[in-house]
């Protein structure tokens, strides 16, 4: 079923909707790869599976903690480049975000999580990670 | 969902797909998608920020959880 | 349970819909509030699977609506088990559907994915704690994270900027996205009048030609779903 409208064609059956496509260069398996991997992974909606509660919480928690981690990197190298921010400070600051990284990857391997599952979309801010 | 339902050459469909989920009027907070049986709840990003409160007790409580399990 | 699907919010209540079915080979009616409609069918239980067969459709009841009407797509997946719902909606966000219609009015989306490898040379990946002898050193490490990724992101958005003057200008409005994903450049969509889809299509394909080293993508006409700002969730 196909209709017309002015010179612009529409038509949404399964065999037509290929002519919605204008343009794709050869080399498009990366893009066509990562549009299933979103359907399938869908990082940025939390699952309220019966089944896997306790794994959609740690999901929540610890992109919550991602969060937090890249807003205190940002505010630490924003201080690292302005020079507002005295050696023992910088070396106090460098242990502090070791630790972190060291007990977010213990706890991702704990729950069964990948850094993709925790890369929730901040719409105008784009993409956690 | 049948993965080969979705055909990774099959650009425009995926694109489709990824434009009706993602996009559209949102008329209400929660939608409920079912993929092979299974009830998913998206909740919206806008509906989840306005539970905030509920949010921080959840992850209160979720944190809690797990230092326990941590010094367990 | 019987509940209700919604295809689209649409103007113009009065007017004969199309001869399409719905999901489930139901037939489509019209739920009025005011001088604005939804489009609504009938499903059996309270959700719609999602598969191939129920997506087409749902583009397909959109489309048809779309000859005669300006048109608000509703997301996939959109139920509800009662009409009153929709009607109270429809209610509160009168004048954002409208100005909604109004900004969507005889013209459709065009869609752009651009992939790109960037040269691996800038380090963007987190260091590893493991890694660092001590904090200031991993701190050095981190910095040169920053850096590196500061970089790569302003070649990104001049790259982008190249690309896209030419579709921008074209468009009455425009939805971009630069890096949302490493691998990807530029994910965007166009909102442009029916009369410019053949010059706006012949740009893109110019584009292919003009950088080979990119993945471009580009999909269209579809009904404005990128275009539509969100009322007040009931």
């Amino acid at each position: 079923m196909s209709f017309q409208i002015a010179d612009t064609e529409y038509s949404a059956t399964a065999e037509d909707v290929d002519s919605k496509l204008i343009c794709a260069s050869e080399n498009i398996a990366a893009l066509t790869e990562e549009m299933m991997t979103v359907r399938a992974a869908t990082p940025n909606r939390v699952v309220l599976d019966p089944d896997k509660v306790e794994q959609g919480l740690a999901q929540l928690v610890l992109t919550v903690i991602e969060l937090l981690r890249q807003l205190m990197e940002r505010q630490a190298m924003h201080r690292v480049e302005h020079g507002t921010i005295d050696d023992a400070a910088i070396e106090r600051l460098g242990l502090a975000f070791m630790r972190l990284d060291e007990r977010m990857i213990e706890l991702k391997e704990t729950f069964g999580l990948r850094d993709e599952d925790l890369n929730i979309d901040l719409g105008p801010l784009g993409k956690l990670m | 969902m049948e993965t080969s339902e979705w055909d990774a050459t099959d650009v425009t469909i995926l694109d489709l797909l990824d434009r009706a989920l993602d996009k559209g009027v949102l008329l209400w907070g929660e939608l409920v998608l079912s993929i092979a049986d299974v009830d998913l709840v998206y909740v919206g990003v806008k509906a989840l920020l306005c539970s905030v409160d509920t949010a921080d007790r959840m992850r209160e409580s979720a944190w809690n959880d797990l230092i326990a399990a941590q010094h367990s | 349970m019987e509940s209700l699907y919604v295809y689209a919010i649409a103007d113009q209540p009065d007017l004969d819909l199309p001869n399409v079915k719905g999901i489930g080979d139901m037939p489509i009616s019209g739920l009025r509030a005011g001088d604005l409609m939804a489009v609504v069918s009938s499903i059996d239980g309270s959700t719609v699977p999602l598969s191939r067969a129920n997506l087409l459709c749902h583009e397909r009841v959109i489309e048809a609506l779309m000859i005669a009407r300006t048109v608000l797509p509703a997301r996939f997946g959109t139920t509800t088990d009662h009409a009153g719902r929709i009607q109270k909606t429809l209610t509160i966000n009168d004048d954002c559907y409208r100005a909604n219609l109004e900004r969507v009015r005889g013209r459709v989306e065009i869609a752009l994915r651009v992939g790109w490898e960037p040269e691996a040379e800038d380090p963007v990946a987190r260091p590893r704690a493991a890694d660092a002898t001590n904090g200031r050193s991993y701190m050095q490490a981190l910095l040169e994270r920053t850096q590196g990724s500061r970089r790569r992101r302003t070649m990104a958005e001049e790259l982008a900027a190249s690309l896209t003057t030419g579709l921008a200008e074209l468009s009455d409005a425009v939805v971009e996205k630069v890096m949302p994903t490493p691998q990807l450049l530029l994910k965007a969509a166009y909102l442009v009048r029916r009369e410019h889809v053949p010059e706006i299509r012949r740009r893109i394909e110019a584009l292919r030609v003009t950088y080979p080293a990119l993945a471009i993508l580009a999909t269209g006409p579809w009904p404005a779903y990128s275009f539509v700002e969100e009322g007040n969730v009931t």
